[in-house]
């Protein structure tokens, strides 16, 4: 019974709502900006890795909530280390399966915040960029077109 | 498939089928959130609810086995109940696996599983009429359960492949809840020896069973070990699905080849040494793995762990039935099982809590189980050369002994009449005629006994040692 009273318990607050509503639209521009490469089989969706570029980790409860807005769009995959995403054993590096891995920043409060966002492709295919969104109804939108800026929480630093 | 005959049987026509729906369960979560969270995050909801689940089972576990004994129908209604409920739960999580619902519905099965195995342990006993075919009986069933397990594996995988998860998690439904009618099938009543709760209790407590129990415990921590460390390290390596799918089938292999090779190890082999081998050999595949950490020396290992264990388990069997041969009772097997079972959550507990790298918790598995070997030798050496040392003394005296530690736990009356055998045999052996006073005293003490008088064991003891120490009057 306790089992089936936890699992019906499980609800985000409005603030995981918020993380995770504006992180599904900076994941969907991106996906368009940088798109992975397609699966082979056709009837699977591409993967998409992300990182987030702080200390902290995403909180499962917006993790569960993203992956559950963009699955008709993408296999999201939330990572902690790089080799889960990267093909640490190809010279070049590359994003496993053609794909991309995006790096989150943290969302500051207020109603037109700004977060770093930055996209790997491979070694030398890295890109950075400060991403301003606002509210669009239930959902966020991205407010203008992004900065780009330099990429530095996901620059591989090689020995 | 045999018409079964015996109520034994009805057992191995269930345990299989427990089993295949264990392999759907497992092969369904190829298709869960497990994959598309990150491991940091979804460590805290995975130790919360290890703690939630297993703490109540182990508060609870014990109680089984006097459910089973002592309550008609008790083993249809145990292990109904935990395959119906899983059968249960299997079908909500059908629609729970990308959430985090998933947390409490997949430990909720899990746990379940354990009381399962609890249960089945403590039931065998009542099933199984000769004493003497404990261990070969628990063999069956390990057997036919692995190759259960790994026929169900393998129809999972083409399930999963020409569907979808929540229809992997679904027939295992349908399996369970198959399992739970044919447990209906079982038994009403249970056939056990006559109760002897003293000698159960003292057998069971016993050194060598502690110790073995100790030897098994570490074989199943480890095994709670490796499966959720490994988990979290070939998902952090971004390893492939069918991967995790080759880990399981390698730990069913190996559990399938200890089974089968069992028999002719213990033909060649006492059961301590095959409780330290099997020790040994994981541990020395964990050091290889955590030297060079590949997919190859992770398959290795997690095999040498199946063969291990299972052979262990069939030692331990045959030592818990030689040296407790009056713990006949269910209960006495579920709270030996639920010890083990217990291991098994610590040894997950101390994978999610380590956050170990990827070699480095396999050179601590290997270390541990290499510190638990050489305990086990060393205990091993103590208590051969404490027997030898024992047996060296003359019977009287380990009789007059024997006596003292019967007072000393209350039991008056077997001290009497033990203390007067101590005597009469160093009385026989002797040609001293000087404690021929004490001797009749003391027999008349135990025939006093014998008629119903209140026994003195203190007086008996004095006498007995006079007679064997030679004193004279």
């Amino acid at each position: 019974m306790g089992m089936i009273a936890a699992s019906c318990a499980e609800t985000t607050s409005p603030q995981e709502n918020r993380e995770a509503a504006i992180y599904t639209t900076v994941i969907r521009w991106s996906m368009a900006e940088h798109p992975p490469a397609p699966p082979e089989d056709p009837d699977e969706l591409p993967a998409v890795f992300v990182e987030s570029l702080t200390p902290e980790v995403i909180p499962i409860e917006v993790q569960v909530e993203v992956i559950d807005r963009l699955i008709d769009e993408a296999s999201v995959r939330f990572t902690d280390s790089r080799a889960e995403a990267v093909d640490e054993d190809d010279p070049a590096q590359p994003v496993r399966a053609g794909s991309i891995l995006i790096g989150l920043g943290a969302i500051p409060d207020g109603s037109a915040p700004s977060l770093r966002v930055e996209i790997y492709q491979s070694l030398d295919d890295v890109y950075g960029y400060l991403v301003a969104v606002v509210p669009d109804g239930v959902d966020w939108k991205l407010d203008g077109e992004p900065e780009v800026t330099e990429a530095e929480g996901l620059i591989v630093v090689e020995d | 498939m045999v018409r079964g005959r015996t109520d034994f049987d009805k057992l191995l026509r269930i345990h299989p089928v427990h089993s295949a729906a264990e392999a759907f369960f497992a092969v369904s979560l190829a298709g869960s959130l497990f994959f598309n969270v990150s491991v940091d995050a979804a460590r805290p909801r995975i130790l919360l609810y290890l703690a939630l689940t297993m703490a109540p089972f182990a508060l609870l576990a014990p109680l089984i086995g006097p459910l089973i004994d002592r309550v008609r129908g008790g083993p249809r209604i145990v292990l109904s109940i935990t395959l119906a409920s899983r059968g249960v739960l299997a079908m909500m999580l059908a629609t729970q696996l990308r959430t985090l619902a998933l947390f409490p519905l997949a430990f909720g099965i899990m746990v379940l599983g354990r009381t399962y195995s609890v249960a089945r342990t403590a039931m065998v006993p009542s099933l199984v009429h000769d004493p003497e075919r404990l261990v070969a009986a628990n063999a069956r069933l390990a057997l036919i359960g692995t190759i259960g397990g790994t026929l169900g594996g393998v129809a999972a995988v083409g399930v999963l492949a020409s569907t979808s998860a929540p229809w992997v998690l679904r027939s295992s439904a349908i399996i369970y809840l198959l399992g739970a009618v044919l447990a209906t099938r079982l038994p009403l009543s249970s056939e056990h020896g006559p109760e002897a709760p003293v000698e159960e209790y003292l057998e069971l407590h016993d050194s060598v069973v502690q110790a073995t129990t100790l030897d098994m415990a570490a074989l199943r921590a480890a095994v709670g070990f490796l499966f959720f460390h490994l988990g979290f390290v070939l998902k952090s390596q971004g390893a492939p699905a069918w991967f995790f799918g080759l880990v399981l089938a390698a730990s069913s292999l190996g559990g399938f080849s200890g089974n089968i090779l069992a028999p002719w190890v213990r033909k060649h082999l006492r059961e301590q040494p095959i409780l330290t081998v099997s020790l040994i050999i994981p541990a020395a595949a964990a050091f290889v793995a955590g030297l060079r950490f590949h997919g190859i020396t992770v398959l290795v290992l997690v095999a040498a762990l199946g063969v291990s264990a299972s052979i262990a388990r069939r030692a331990y069997d045959s030592v818990v039935q030689t040296r407790a041969p009056h713990a006949r009772q269910g209960r006495a097997y579920a709270w030996l099982e639920t010890r083990l079972e217990v291991a098994w959550v610590l040894g997950a507990f101390a994978a999610v809590a380590g956050r170990l790298r990827d070699w480095v918790g396999l050179m601590v598995l290997a270390v541990a189980l290499g510190l638990v070997a050489l305990l086990h030798r060393r205990w091993r050496r103590t208590w051969v050369r404490l027997v030898e040392l024992q047996h060296s003394d003359p019977l009287a005296e380990r009789l007059l002994r024997t006596a003292e530690q019967l007072a000393s736990q209350g039991d008056n009356e077997q001290s009497v009449i033990t203390a007067t055998a101590a005597a009469e045999i160093a009385s026989a052996d002797s040609t001293a005629t000087g404690t021929n006073g004490a001797l009749g005293e003391l027999k008349a003490l135990r025939d006093g006994v014998l008629a119903g008088a209140v026994p003195q064991p203190g007086s008996a003891l004095r006498l007995a040692r006079q007679v064997v120490s030679g004193q004279t009057d």
